[in-house]
């Protein structure tokens, strides 16, 4: 844990070291936000419903969306940094040292400028939750049982995509592919139509990270789906800590 | 003019280098359209008309949007802020040619080959999920439409080569391009027609150079050229003028700034 706190904290020097490029990169990250969220709005407040939602439920599920996404970047932002790593041999060093590779690679350095845009969403949150749906703490359990199964879900794809980076040294690309799949989830999956959603679902399951915490939270989640998240996350995570130990048997060191 | 169809066809082979890069955003760009794609489906979901337009007209919309799309987002201009960065931009001073135009040429390579593949992309998602769609019969349309492209891939181009220009005063250059990319995603009409939005809001936009990238030529296919269309052609027309004098103009300033050691 102090190891973990110590790695945080210099990953919050080194992103304030630029402090021009971090208040821009911020703006931008808010001004997408506000956007994308007045576009939502100023549609729903038009059409009243999409795919059967109200509008504070479709914002509901946006915001929640917005959650998961920035949460994943601020724990798994070392994941961005690991092709560095690999290409010039910095990572038999970490391999070496006697903690697991993971508190470095995986959770070693949290994003900051994310924080400050979390604070805004749960804010958010928090103001929508009692207009979209009456409060039932049933419910909010179900929805942070869900909520912890997608960050499960989100771990194992950074795991698979760190072990591809060993096979390939290919990050970048695999990081962006796992960032324009999980967007499709920015709203509820509902409005994708047959075979597409249950696609999106269960094989690449955005529906079960990103749309079914939110439907838990309005009571529309079938309990047998719950069962089917779980046995789909411990698949997942069991798949990539399998190839995570494939590739780190293929790790041939690059110079060092 | 050899010269430039040399420089063209590198430009070509270098995304046969890069294949699965290129792939794999080609791939990306797909997933971006289906969630417009479908969200504006489940908006239309029972309903004729919205917004001024017919379910018709707003498929063809966001499908020639996605089209169109190719002209927008990707470009070469990027590597330009790196080359300043690191002293290659040197390469492009000494060759014969202005640097605009060679930048024009890779550009033109870019725009063609990710258009080809945009419109196999759009004319597969046409065929699969077999949206309505409305055709234009006014061959003077089409014309007005075309040249309301050129206008487009000029302003983009233009502003886009001026976001590389920072590079000559600072390394920062990335998230001006990042706050760039939000505004025009949000903004340029890519995701919905300007004219759904506040009267207000949208006749302010008409003064920036926003709805010049792809709204312009989307609107006159679908709605066919009028007169209130006159003075957004002439503002796109102006912010060319503008953007091309303010290039040459960053540009020169920049030289003058430029010094780098050791190549």
């Amino acid at each position: 844990m102090t190891l973990l706190v110590l790695l945080s904290k210099n990953a919050l020097k080194t992103s304030f070291e630029n402090h021009v490029g971090a208040i821009l990169f911020l703006v931008g990250k808010f001004l997408r936000f506000i956007f994308y969220f007045l576009f939502v709005y100023y549609l729903l407040s038009n059409t009243k419903t999409l795919a059967g939602y109200t509008l504070n439920q479709t914002l509901l599920f946006f915001i929640v969306f917005n959650i998961v996404d920035t949460t994943t970047q601020l724990i798994f932002r070392e994941v961005y940094r690991f092709r560095t790593l690999v290409v010039n041999g910095e990572l038999d060093g970490i391999l070496i040292k006697p903690y697991h590779p993971f508190i470095r690679i995986l959770v070693g350095g949290p994003d900051p400028l994310d924080m400050v845009m979390l604070v805004l969403y749960c804010g958010l949150f928090a103001y929508f939750l009692p207009l979209a749906v009456s409060v039932d703490i049933g419910h909010i359990f179900l929805f942070l049982i869900l909520l912890i199964n997608t960050f499960m879900l989100a771990a194992s794809f950074h795991i698979v995509v760190l072990a591809l980076g060993i096979l390939t040294t290919e990050v970048d690309h695999a990081m962006m592919i796992y960032r324009d799949v999980t967007r499709v989830g920015t709203l509820p999956i509902d409005i994708y139509k047959e075979p597409l959603r249950s696609i999106f679902t269960f094989i690449l399951p955005v529906g079960i990270m990103m749309t079914f915490p939110v439907k838990a939270l309005l009571g529309m989640l079938d309990y047998r789906l719950i069962f089917a998240c779980v046995i789909i996350t411990s698949g997942m995570l069991l798949v990539s800590l399998r190839l995570w130990h494939y590739a780190l048997k293929k790790y041939q060191s690059w110079g060092g | 003019m050899n010269s430039f169809l040399t420089l063209f066809r590198i430009s070509l082979e270098q995304y046969f280098i890069y294949r699965l890069s290129f792939v794999l955003w080609r791939f990306r760009m797909v997933l971006n359209f289906l969630l417009i794609f479908f969200l504006w489906s489940a908006i239309y979901e029972n309903k004729v008309s919205l917004f001024g337009y017919s379910r018709q007209e707003m498929f063809t919309y966001i499908l020639i949007m996605n089209l169109l799309g190719a002209l927008l987002f990707s470009s070469r201009t990027g590597d330009l802020a790196g080359e300043i960065r690191d002293g290659k931009v040197i390469n492009y001073i000494m060759k014969p040619f202005s640097v605009l135009r060679q930048l024009l040429t890779k550009e033109a390579a870019d725009k063609l080959i990710n258009g080809s593949f945009q419109i196999v992309e759009t004319v597969s998602i046409i065929l699969i999920f077999k949206p309505p769609m409305f055709i234009q019969s006014d061959p003077f349309v089409y014309v007005a439409v075309l040249v309301s492209l050129c206008i487009n891939i000029l302003i983009s181009f233009l502003v886009l080569y001026l976001l590389s220009l920072i590079a000559f005063w600072t390394a920062e250059v990335w998230a001006p391009r990042f706050i760039y990319f939000i505004f025009i995603s949000l903004l340029s009409g890519s995701m919905y027609p300007l004219d759904i939005l506040p009267k207000s809001l949208y006749t302010i936009l008409l003064f920036t150079p926003f709805p010049y990238f792809n709204y312009l030529p989307t609107r006159i296919y679908l709605k066919g050229f009028s007169v209130s269309l006159i003075f957004p052609f002439f503002m796109s027309l102006v912010w060319v003028v503008i953007l091309y004098f303010l290039s040459r103009k960053i540009w020169n300033k920049g030289m003058k700034e430029f010094s780098f050691f050791g190549r």
